[in-house]
């Protein structure tokens, strides 16, 4: 009798002890959750030969000058691009002329985005109750109030990332108080390989979290960085994305530097792993720059066209605003572009004089219009010369009061 | 033992292991360890391999959604549907009285079991009906005096024919298990009287579970009314009415369902809607393509074995094949039922062919008895093997939840449903019909889809403007007033006319996008903008 009972038994017993060893290994093998381990962003820097040639101190304050945070509230996409061009530490003397500081906040502090953008102003964020997910209020055309929406997905969580704001920065929304790590944490795990505009949920991976990889996202997806740099470099068409493509060059141009950063690898197969990726973008970067070498106008702009090769100078349909767009974005990466990576000096002279020109001359209406643009041709002089662009301006403002009143 | 021992002793190595070679050492059996026969074992690793290659299906993004909403809709009120509950229109797509749907139990179950376990046990479950129906089907064919090992190759040729559309769950999955366990009972009524017991009860469960339950129904009649025929009446056996008799108790049983007896006229009319047609897997065989090649396969060894084998075939086996063959040739979704029965028909003469190959058996070098300790460890170790790897079961031995994108296939709208899901959109919406399931599931029955996989219940004018909306009409717009639609949910590569028209469309507010799909919004026409064409195709 017992044998019979043991002999029904054994198997049950045979798989549940097996089984149950098997779920105490389980659990330690689970590497599907994202941890963030650095609460500062990265920052990163022009890595090339300063040339003077490429920009003067006085052009560069010229176009500075008048590149200052709009004194009106026209969206949130041109407070997003001041906060980038200036930074949180910005102060202009003009209570008129919103700090760094203010700006910033209309990005953390729903009172503080109210009194620019109205009180009846739906809000920038929403906390999911159930998940404590934070979302942004994306924009779309039939949205009556998309003017404060956030234009691109995940552009604000990417500027927070420029500008240095840490991840346990306060986040106040009208849902309540959370931080910025909920929100790049909502971002991160939203994130997945079909996404449309994908580059700044790329640049925050790039400057929070690299060189974290292999989480899953809400999907159950495996999110690596091998993906996202084959993302990046595997476009349908090299103009594929906003801004004529070129925040996908940005975002490439971060990741590079949040690896160079990381400093050599610990093992010989994550040194592989990291220069395989390195190789990808280098390929990608240098077919680009073969391209502007040869798309680029004799007076120093390139079109949307660029793509096209030498047909590109010959773009009759461009507007200035098309020039400074494509201009501006190809000046901001190259800056931060690897030292790998050979970059003619004369084609990046004669393109940031054509900036220099073209924003000096331009008037005012057209430039308030395309600020965002503006900025970014702005922001990339500034990276050029190495140079922040809120510190450039105070120093030469400074001294030129010194000049005019040695007093 | 003796013998060993002494063998084994230092003083006896050397000449005597010469003369003597050594003989295998019996493994003692053990009394506390069951026994398990090599066929067991055969079947076990068979039936491990069919758990562990469907449980690797993720869960289609078709039907099987839909299925999930009806399973949800019952639970939550607690009554049946008597009109279509998820479609964007505001009349009843068949005259009232006339809905009804078949599956209600199998879609109720499927939702408790995802109550219960998530949407990863419902692929665990998918997993656990295909091998059982492969394990029924090796019984049935072991029932017609097949040995083991033909039997459990039986099952695994079931499970190759049924590739094609084993891979989905949908409540047919109760068919295939049914379906075998109704050759079994035909195989067992000559000698046994129980299948007279338990066929009737799993007819009832059938009938609410699935609507193949009619096929069961119909081989159980045609075997019977054919064997009839073909032996005559001349036979004075007591018990020749026991299988009439059984055909009626199971015609009866089938008839205890919410719909009783009109089940049985809705479900044979099941195939008449013409919207069918345009659906792959109703469509006809198509040669060039997997079930085409395994199917004419199939085909080719039947001729072979009907010219070798050295078992006639019965009358009812020939009907069979012939009717379940011409299922097959004018639907692929026929082709299951035809990779269940092909098996049971065929082994047994295919086994004639060759049969003292069969026959022949190896002398044991030990009793078996001593092997059987072995096989169950085995046994147990393949189950172990399969219940680690599949990641069905592991997910539940380990506590790690798969998410959506993990068990989903990649043809799911996922992202856009969790858009509309965190918009809290409500309202009529056209999509690629295939996608309709996901969004009604995902929006909890919030988003009404003009069509979704339940083509049989869409009127034929619903269905033409829905092809004409897919393909880019001109008129879309005019159309999509006329239903109500409030927004578009479309497939970047199959609704590509229509996308191009929509991003240019005044009336049209891209809400969201992403590389698969895009979410419109449909704006309310200003005045004399209503029913225009857009012009621009």
């Amino acid at each position: 009798m017992f044998a019979c009972l043991i002999r029904f038994a054994f198997p049950v017993l045979f798989l549940a002890l097996f089984l149950g060893a098997y779920r105490l290994l389980g659990k330690n093998m689970d590497r599907s959750q994202l941890t963030l381990e650095r609460r500062q962003p990265r920052s990163i820097s022009h890595r090339r030969e300063v040339d003077p040639r490429i920009v003067s101190d006085e052009q560069l304050f010229a176009v500075l000058d008048r590149l200052q945070p709009p004194t009106e509230w026209t969206n949130t996409n041109v407070l997003l691009h001041a906060l980038r061009l200036w930074g949180p530490l910005a102060e202009f003397n003009d209570d008129r002329v919103p700090s760094g500081e203010r700006l910033r906040q209309y990005f953390l502090d729903d009172a503080a985005f109210r009194k620019l953008a109205g009180s009846d102003a739906p809000p920038l964020y929403r906390i999911d109750a159930e998940t404590g997910q934070v979302h942004v209020r994306d924009w779309s055309p039939a949205d009556p109030d998309r003017v404060s929406s956030s234009y691109h997905l995940n552009d604000i969580l990417a500027t927070l990332a420029e500008t240095g704001t840490s991840l346990d920065t306060a986040l106040r929304t009208r849902d309540g108080d959370t931080t910025v790590e909920r929100l790049l944490d909502t971002a991160m795990g939203q994130m997945h390989f079909r996404q449309h505009e994908f580059e700044w949920s790329a640049i925050s991976y790039a400057r929070y979290v690299y060189p974290e990889s292999g989480w899953r996202n809400d999907y159950g997806e495996r999110i690596t960085a091998a993906e996202v740099v084959r993302e990046l470099v595997g476009p349908l068409t090299l103009t594929y994305g906003p801004c004529n493509g070129l925040h996908r060059l940005e975002a490439m141009v971060v990741l590079w530097g949040a690896d160079q950063e990381l400093g050599p690898a610990t093992s010989r197969g994550d040194e592989r792993a990291r220069q395989r990726l390195r190789d990808q973008m280098l390929r990608y970067m240098r077919q680009v720059v073969a391209l502007l070498e040869v798309s680029q106008h004799i007076d120093g702009y390139w079109t949307r066209a660029w793509p096209a090769g030498q047909k590109a100078q010959t773009d009759e349909n461009a507007s200035l605003s098309d020039h400074i767009l494509v201009t501006g974005h190809h000046l901001e990466w190259l800056a931060l572009a690897p030292s790998e990576l050979d970059v003619p000096n004369e084609m990046v002279v004669r393109a940031t004089q054509w900036v220099v020109r073209a924003i000096q001359e331009v008037d005012d209406q057209v430039l308030r219009r395309g600020y965002g643009p503006f900025s970014h041709a702005v922001r990339a002089l500034c990276l050029w010369r190495s140079k922040d662009p809120y510190e450039a301006w105070r120093q030469y403002k400074g001294q030129q009061k010194s000049a005019a009143d040695p007093a | 033992m003796s013998n060993s021992t002494a063998s084994n002793s230092p003083a006896a190595s050397g000449s005597a292991r010469d003369i003597f070679p050594p003989v295998p050492r019996p493994i003692r059996s053990s009394d506390y360890v069951p026994q398990t026969s090599g066929a067991t074992l055969a079947a076990v690793v068979a039936l491990c391999g069919v758990f562990l290659l469907t449980s690797l299906n993720r869960l289609n993004h078709t039907d099987f959604w839909g299925h999930l909403c009806y399973g949800r809709w019952i639970s939550q009120s607690g009554q049946l549907p008597s009109s279509d509950p998820f479609a964007a229109r505001t009349e009843p797509a068949q005259p009232a009285g006339r809905f009804v749907n078949v599956p209600w139990l199998a879609q109720w179950s499927a939702y408790e079991l995802y109550r219960l376990g998530g949407p990863q046990s419902l692929v665990f479950a998918h997993a656990a009906m295909a091998m059982a129906g492969c394990g029924w089907l090796m019984l049935a064919i072991a029932a017609r005096g097949v040995r083991p090992g033909g039997a459990v190759a039986g099952g695994l040729v079931m499970y190759l024919l049924a590739l094609p559309t084993m891979g989905t769950v949908r409540p047919q999955l109760w068919g295939v298990v049914a379906f075998p366990l109704v050759l079994l009972g035909i195989s067992l009524l000559p000698r046994r009287s129980h299948p007279m017991f338990w066929l009737p009860v799993m007819f009832t469960l059938w009938a609410n579970l699935h609507g193949s339950f009619i096929l069961g129904l119909g081989v159980l009649a045609i075997w019977v009314l054919v064997s009839a025929w073909h032996v005559g009446q001349s036979t004075e056996d007591v018990g020749r009415w026991r299988p009439f008799w059984l055909i009626a108790l199971c015609v009866i049983a089938s008839c205890l369902n919410p719909a009783g007896p009109q089940l049985l006229v809705q479900v044979a009319s099941f195939g008449g809607n013409p919207a069918l047609e345009k659906i792959v897997e109703w469509g006809p065989l198509v040669i060039k393509s997997l079930g085409g090649v395994l199917f004419f396969g199939s085909l080719l060894v039947t001729c072979f074995v009907i010219r070798r084998s050295s078992r006639q075939f019965q009358a009812g086996e020939v009907v069979l094949l012939i009717i379940f063959g011409l299922f097959s040739l004018i639907s692929l979704r026929m082709l299951v039922w035809w990779s269940i029965l092909w098996p049971w028909v065929l082994v047994p003469h295919l086994l004639s062919c060759w049969p003292r190959r069969w026959e022949t058996q190896d002398e044991p070098e030990y009793p078996d008895a001593s092997r059987g300790t072995m096989r169950t460890l085995y046994a147990l170790g393949c189950i172990l093997v399969v219940l680690c790897w599949s990641p069905s079961s592991r997910a539940f031995i380990t506590g790690q939840t798969r998410r959506m994108g993990e068990l989903t296939s990649s043809d799911t709208p996922l992202y856009v449903a969790d858009q509309i899901r965190w918009r809290k959109l409500t309202g009529n919406v056209f999509c690629p019909l295939d996608w309709g399931d996901f969004l009604i599931w995902r929006s909890d029955g919030a988003i009404k889809p003009l069509v979704y996989s339940h083509v049989h219940l869409v009127q034929p004018e619903v269905w033409d403007d829905y092809l004409r909306i897919y393909r880019g009409d001109r008129n879309w717009t005019q159309l999509a007033d006329q239903h109500g639609l409030n927004y578009l949910v479309l497939s970047r590569t199959r609704n590509d006319t229509l996308r191009r028209d929509v991003e240019q469309h005044p009336r049209a507010s891209i809400l969201y996008q992403d590389e698969q799909s895009l979410l419109v919004q449909l704006l309310t026409a200003a005045p004399g903008q209503t029913n225009q064409a857009s012009g621009s195709l």
